[in-house]
């Protein structure tokens, strides 16, 4: 992936929650600018441990982050709160929030501490909610709205961010069909307007479906990464699953098997 | 999807607010009951002296204690992203009636002790609950907290058993009990200069932060997303809403479900979004409870104890919420 510019780079990241414990053993990575990378792999392979690296979150052990060639660590919690927004696997208020005053809650990273969000922000919350397709549900509660709508929802509510970078844990692992289609394609159209986004699964299908660049991830470690294309192998599915998995392209559409 | 109408003016609460208050200083059993005209406040002397050093006082702590019950527990219930929470259940209160009633027992002659210790101890129930619930295998969070409340406020009541047990049956007895009822009667300006010193802060800054804490109500890591220093903010608002509850009681004694029920009815009357439902708890907190004072002390010649009305109408209206489903409280 040297051809195309990379906008996170990663080099010999250790980490571990404990000092005797070590999550990802020396992850180096490129992720290119404004595509979509999925990281794939199994279950506890520490996908989401990663990604709250990225975000800056947690603080590797060992090794560098850069975010647009420089630093992760040299931008401020402010900066990079306007730069990189998260949608975590299941974000819950156990509250009526509408939609719209949901989404205005990206707008955080924006406005100081004390203060109230104004008509920009409204206007950049109803912008997100477009993207999404949410316009009919603005004044809904989040209580009344199913899954895939939520899950929507969240997306929309980081883009009020106006990141340039996306992150995504599982956007789509308690979805139906039809949903996952939605949310790929919400995706795809994020990605085609410059943003690049990230997200995590377990699913080569979905990986498949829609990501331009592929990393695979086993107990903490890269197994490969690179474009879809040349990424997503059988050879390599099965190392990363520790199964028989097989990968074929059948008219343009991915086949996996295991 | 039917919905109740809703409150639209912002306004609305606090300007219903002040009549209530002009109301509650000519209602009362002087002369008799429900009270007297404004004509006899021109005419009587005693009258004028009764408003002024009496009821006057009594209405501001009402309305200061309602307001720093509702506001407080409207922000610990988005803190904890749990609508099941109010001082009360996380041994808040019982940790500040525990603390009071050691400053009454022990320090006698220390008025000033008294808030401090009640504070203390709020603090130190609060932290107790959190910890415990993070540390309890069994439930979800919302069911541990609940739980982690309940141990604590019982380890509270029996240390405030043990008090009582060792108090003077003649002297201290009756009082600390008195007190623990939870009352307002023979609140002075005193009492009323002390809970303003602490309540009116906690509630400016809570107000600040009123559409700040939404976003402290998201996950640690969604909110450290967010460009937000939760911790340090959350730490805030807990200590404000803490500090301010801790006033009430050492001043009032036990006044529960204020804090569970009134951000309930905000949320529904108003929006979920806490710029609207913070405040609205506020307010709401203030007419609930100068509308049940009013009535403990006119009702009856005794008093009714305030803590007892409140727990009475706070469950009964709890129960009737959750039994129309649909309500704030659902997850």
């Amino acid at each position: 992936m040297t051809a195309t510019p990379s906008i996170l780079r990663l080099e010999r990241v250790v980490f571990g929650y404990t000092e005797d414990e070590t999550v990802l053993r020396g992850i180096s990575l490129s992720i290119p600018t404004g595509a979509l990378t999925a990281i794939l792999g199994p279950n506890g392979g520490g996908k989401t441990t990663l990604l709250h690296l990225l975000l800056g979150w947690l603080r590797p052990r060992t090794g560098t982050l850069q975010l647009q060639d420089r630093p992760l660590d040299a931008f401020s919690h402010r900066e990079r709160s306007r730069l990189i927004g998260l949608v975590p696997q299941s974000e819950h208020i156990p509250f009526e929030f509408t939609l719209l005053d949901y989404v205005l809650l990206g707008r955080a990273p924006h406005l100081g501490p004390l203060e109230m969000p104004g008509a920009s922000d409204l206007a950049a919350a109803r912008q997100a909610i477009q993207r999404v397709g949410l316009n009919e549900l603005i004044s809904r509660p989040l209580t009344h709205m199913s899954g895939g709508e939520r899950q929507l929802a969240t997306i929309a509510r980081a883009l009020a961010q106006q990141p340039a970078v996306l992150l995504l844990d599982e956007p789509t692992s308690h979805l139906d069909l039809a949903n996952r289609r939605r949310v790929r394609n919400v995706l795809r159209q994020l990605v085609s307007d410059g943003i690049t986004v990230i997200c995590t699964t377990h699913d080569p299908a979905l990986a498949a479906g829609m990501a331009d660049a592929i990393v695979l991830m086993r107990a903490g470690e890269v197994v490969a990464a690179g474009p879809t294309e040349t990424t997503l192998t059988s050879e390599k599915l099965s190392a990363t699953y520790g199964l028989p998995v097989a990968a074929r392209r059948v008219d343009n559409e991915w086949l996996i098997t295991s | 999807m039917t919905r109740p109408p809703r409150l639209t003016s912002p306004w609305l609460l606090p300007a219903l607010l002040l009549p209530l208050i002009l109301l509650s200083l000519l209602l009362g059993r002087y002369p008799h009951p429900p009270g007297m005209s404004v004509r006899l406040l021109w005419e009587d002397e005693l009258a004028r002296e009764l408003v002024w050093s009496l009821r006057l006082p009594r209405v501001c702590a009402a309305v200061l204690l309602g307001m720093a019950l509702g506001a407080g527990g409207a922000v610990l219930q988005m803190l904890f992203r749990n609508p099941l929470v109010e001082p009360g259940f996380l041994g808040v209160s019982q940790g500040a009636a525990f603390g009071a009633a050691l400053a009454i027992l022990f320090f006698k002659g220390a008025i000033i002790l008294l808030p401090l210790s009640a504070g203390l101890f709020a603090l130190g129930g609060l932290a107790l609950s959190y910890t415990l619930a993070r540390h309890l295998k069994f439930g979800g969070w919302i069911m541990r907290l609940v739980l982690a409340g309940i141990v604590v406020s019982a380890l509270f009541s029996s240390g405030l058993g043990l008090l009582k047990s060792m108090a003077d049956p003649q002297r201290e007895l009756p009082e600390l009990t008195f007190w623990l009822l939870g009352g307002l009667w023979g609140v002075s300006w005193d009492d009323v200069q002390r809970m303003v010193a602490i309540v009116v802060p906690a509630l400016i800054v809570i107000s600040l932060m009123r559409w700040r804490i939404s976003i402290l109500a998201l996950e640690e890591a969604t909110a450290f997303s967010l460009g937000v220093a939760a911790g340090r903010e959350r730490a805030l608002l807990v200590v404000a809403a803490v500090a301010a509850t801790a006033a009430v009681v050492s001043v009032a004694g036990m006044v529960g479900w204020i804090g569970l029920l009134v951000p309930h009815i905000a949320r529904r009357l108003l929006r979920a979004d806490s710029r609207s439902s913070l405040p609205g708890a506020m307010w709401l907190g203030g007419i609930f409870a100068l509308g049940c004072d009013d009535v403990a002390r006119t009702l009856t010649p005794g008093e009714i104890p305030l803590g007892i009305l409140t727990s009475l109408i706070g469950a009964v209206g709890f129960a009737v919420i959750l039994m129309r489903g649909k309500g704030s409280a659902r997850e």
